[in-house]
């Protein structure tokens, strides 16, 4: 029977070639919209964190002083901590890695021929265990020894990018990097990644177009000479003339992660930063009305962070009430459609075709109308983020529909083409046969 | 013509008027908050930054030689430029208007004052070297410009040892509403500083804030040369593409232990800055015609189906005398009242959703001008769409009538 039913669908959907089109049309431009902002919406809610996501822990400390009643976020937090902060943190054994981080902005120069110096490059401050906590991947080489986050050497880590524009590519852990003319010893080369949403630190943007390209050990923080090219705050009018001062003031300036395997840590972790506000505040320090270290993992930080914009959220809920307006539209055209055929169905209730196979039908064709439409909504909303992708270069590498996006656009397309079809449907075989008959 | 007849034949049938109506009821409420939303962004980006924008260049430069003394470079680096063809200033600063990045510093009333009370404001903080009120072409209310033995060298945090202030108007104006600002002190990172000028607009360096933050910023007369910088030149218009073209060499023949990059007209720096509410504005657009067309159509395609389904009618009518312009009258007069209704329903849904938008996005009260601009465009696309199928209908041959009876 659904074979016939599917014949006579498609046998009918050539019978009025323009009506059908219109409807397609409205169908698939609903489709296409709301699956395009959808996408960019879901691509730019990405934990890129994944299954870490639970383990990893930005730290909050609320350090202000001066009998401030409060400071930093909305809730009384800054989402950085200061210099001084980081190193009496990086003290304890609870947490099973942890690294506090910074981003720099150097000058590389390239051992290659004809390649002028270039400042394009992100440098990132950090522990060791920086590359294990995010997931860095290493192409060759790995990362420089644990003892260097405490006794310093000039060693980096760089991607293939740079380990191209230097060495021109190949194997060159054990030579040297020269940035700012300060020579470094490459430890470990890593493959190119830009994990988007950059949620270990949202502070210069949440989507950057510039992947972290070099990382140096955070313990050369004291004898680097320029200022970090990040986020800095302060609350105190604390003289800085150069990059040392900045080291001893309250002026937070790097973002600080800790990764806790389980609940237990967890709850160890909390306790150890209540006794550290404590010990500080007896040293004349936290003297706020808010005073108190904070822990969020990776899903709360990037909705604490708000890296969705408002405008994303508006499109979104726009591009849903554009589908409905499709809907509506659909609905209209199809009961159109359908009682225009009104005749036709009245013989075949005559001859014996109960109310339920007319449905059956009619709502036949009404899916293949919404795989059609769905269908070309699909590919019209490549064209979509195609527009996306030029309109927003930060979001370049990332508006592209993944699986979990074409199986939306499935379900948003068969949902909307039963619910539009569903009352035309039922308005046809509700519908007294013979009435239709005696006009013929 | 009589409404009566048409509401009963409405009636009869009401499926069809109802989602016609609601389709435009839908399509006027997303259009109407759509416009509006555009106008607050054209509005946003055509706001004026305090300086002649097609005469600013600006470039980054990034030292990495070591032992270089950065002051003495600048210098030479200003007199290179100072004697190229159309330029009438350049000067070093940390940042500028559309820069992105800067200073903020909290402007107290004294000393010692906390919170909201005695340190109402931000300001974006311009250290610059001399000339730097003129180099950015603002315009001086009142005051005088600092002079060149008042620039002091110092950096970030530097605003400990100066003691004067230039403030844009709209700055001194929230501290001292009389405006009697100029002379008066204020008090940056805990000193007191005194206003010694005030400049008609300046524009903050991050402009996603609220509109009054945008206006907040002042100079002060500190700078240190470090290994970073940013230059800006002020030059005739037409001279600029030619320096832009050739300012990286050219500064590189005077030392090239450094990387000149990002050299932006205002112009790139608009565009940088206002990327994401252009792109906005474009998907708005989209979003506004595809909608029009699409309840155009709509609209077109159900009209032509009550034409078709009412041949009968139609013919019975013209056997009885009606001519071609009544029928034509009729169906517009219709599908007009059925998209009036439509209208009606939709500013009541436009006005709703403004205000779904203001409790969540922070978007202002929608004028009722954009939701009237709105009613009367649909309104226009519906009668346009059912203008054809109408046309159709009044040829409808009076014999019709007779044919199947």
């Amino acid at each position: 029977m659904l074979s016939y039913y599917i014949k006579l669908g498609l046998k009918r959907l050539g019978e009025t070639p323009v009506l059908t089109l219109l409807i397609l049309m409205a169908m698939a431009l609903g489709i296409a919209v709301s699956v395009t902002m959808l996408a960019l919406h879901h691509a730019m809610a990405y934990n890129p964190a994944e299954e870490k996501s639970g383990r990893l822990f930005a730290v909050q400390l609320a350090a202000y002083g001066n009998d401030m009643e409060t400071w930093g976020e909305e809730d009384g937090l800054p989402i950085q901590v200061t210099h001084r902060d980081a190193m009496n943190l990086r003290e304890s054994t609870i947490p099973l890695r942890q690294t506090p981080m910074f981003r720099m902005a150097l000058t590389l120069e390239s051992h290659r021929q004809d390649m002028p110096p270039s400042a394009d490059f992100v440098v990132r401050v950090a522990d060791r265990d920086f590359f294990e906590m995010f997931g860095v991947n290493f192409v060759y080489g790995g990362p420089w020894d644990k003892t260097i986050d405490l006794d310093t050497a000039r060693v980096a880590v760089i991607n293939q990018s740079v380990n191209e524009y230097a060495f021109g590519g190949g194997n060159n852990v054990g030579k040297i990097l020269l940035m700012n003319e300060t020579e470094y010893r490459v430890v470990g080369i890593t493959e190119d990644s830009n994990p988007l949403p950059r949620y270990y630190d949202l502070t210069s943007g949440a989507y950057p177009i510039t992947p972290d390209s070099v990382f140096i050990p955070y313990s050369l923080a004291p004898q680097l000479e320029s200022f970090p090219n990040g986020n800095i705050s302060g609350w105190a009018a604390e003289p800085v003339n150069e990059f040392a001062d900045l080291l001893q003031t309250e002026f937070v300036w790097q973002v600080y992660w800790v990764e806790l395997p389980d609940a237990q840590a967890v709850a160890a972790y909390r306790d150890y930063l209540a006794g550290y506000v404590d010990q500080q505040q007896q040293l004349g320090r936290f003297q706020n009305g808010q005073a108190r270290g904070h822990i969020r993992d990776v899903q709360q930080w990037l909705t604490y962070n708000r890296v969705i914009k408002d405008d994303n959220r508006v499109m979104v809920g726009l591009s849903f009430m554009f589908l409905l307006v499709c809907l509506v539209n659909t609905v209209g055209l199809l009961l159109a459609r359908f009682l225009r055929r009104m005749n036709e169905t009245g013989v075949r209730r005559a001859l014996g075709a109960s109310k339920l196979q007319i449905f059956q039908q009619y709502i036949t064709e009404v899916s293949l109308l919404g795989l059609l439409g769905g269908g070309a909504g699909l590919l019209l909303s490549m064209v979509g983020l195609w527009g996306i992708r030029s309109l927003y270069t930060q979001y370049a590498t990332i508006a592209y529909l993944d699986a979990t996006m074409v199986a939306a656009a499935v379900a948003i397309s068969l949902a909307s083409s039963l619910i539009a079809g569903t009352y035309p449907a039922y308005r046809v075989c509700a519908a007294q046969p013979s009435l239709f008959l005696k006009a013929q | 013509m009589a409404i009566a007849p048409i509401f009963r034949s409405v009636l009869r049938s009401p499926a069809g008027a109802v989602l016609i109506s609601l389709q435009i009821a839908l399509t006027l409420a997303i259009v109407s908050n759509s416009i509006f939303i555009i106008k607050e962004r054209v509005d946003k980006m055509a706001r004026p930054t305090g300086m002649p924008e097609e005469q600013i260049l600006t470039a980054r430069v990034m030292y990495f030689g070591k032992n270089i003394d950065y002051a003495a470079q600048a210098r030479r680096d200003l007199d290179f430029l100072l004697q190229q063809p159309g330029v009438m200033n350049a000067t070093h600063t940390n940042s500028l208007p559309l820069a992105q990045g800067g200073s903020t510093s909290t402007i107290c009333y004294t000393a010692d004052s906390r919170g909201e009370e005695g340190c109402p404001y931000s300001a974006a903080i311009y250290n610059g070297g001399y000339r730097l009120l003129d180099t950015l072409g603002l315009n001086l209310l009142e005051g005088r410009d600092f002079r060149v033995e008042e620039i002091l060298g110092n950096t970030f945090g530097g605003t400990i040892k100066s003691q004067l202030i230039i403030l844009s108007k709209a700055t001194a104006d929230k501290y001292f509403p009389a405006g009697d600002a100029l002379g008066k002190t204020l008090y940056v990172a805990e000193k007191p500083h005194t206003i010694i000028g005030i400049v008609e607009r300046l524009q903050s360096y991050w402009v996603h804030g609220s509109e009054e933050e945008a206006e907040m910023a002042g100079l002060l007369p500190v700078y240190n040369h470090d290994f970073f910088s940013r230059l800006v030149i002020r030059a005739e218009s037409d001279a600029i593409p030619a320096l832009k073209q050739n300012l990286e060499r050219d500064l590189l023949k005077l030392n090239d232990r450094r990387v000149i990059s990002r050299i932006h007209t205002v112009k790139e720096m608009r565009d940088r800055i206002y990327a994401d509410d252009q792109a906005m504005l474009v998907i708005l657009i989209c979003v506004i015609v595809l909608l029009v067309v699409i309840t155009g159509l709509g609209t077109a395609g159900l009209v032509s189906f009550t034409v078709a389904r009412r041949q009968k009618q139609i013919g019975t009518r013209r056997a009885l005398g009606a001519r071609k312009v009544d029928i034509l009258g009729y169906f517009l007069l219709e599908n007009g009242l059925i998209s009036g209704a439509g209208a009606a329903l939709g500013c009541a849904l436009a006005i709703a959703l403004n205000q779904y938008l203001m409790q969540s996005y922070e978007l202002p009260r929608i004028g009722l001008e954009y939701v009237a601009a709105t009613v009367v465009l649909l309104l226009l696309i519906g009668q346009s769409a059912s203008y054809f199928p109408a046309l159709r209908a009044s040829t409808v041959s009076p014999a019709v009538a007779t044919r199947t009876v």
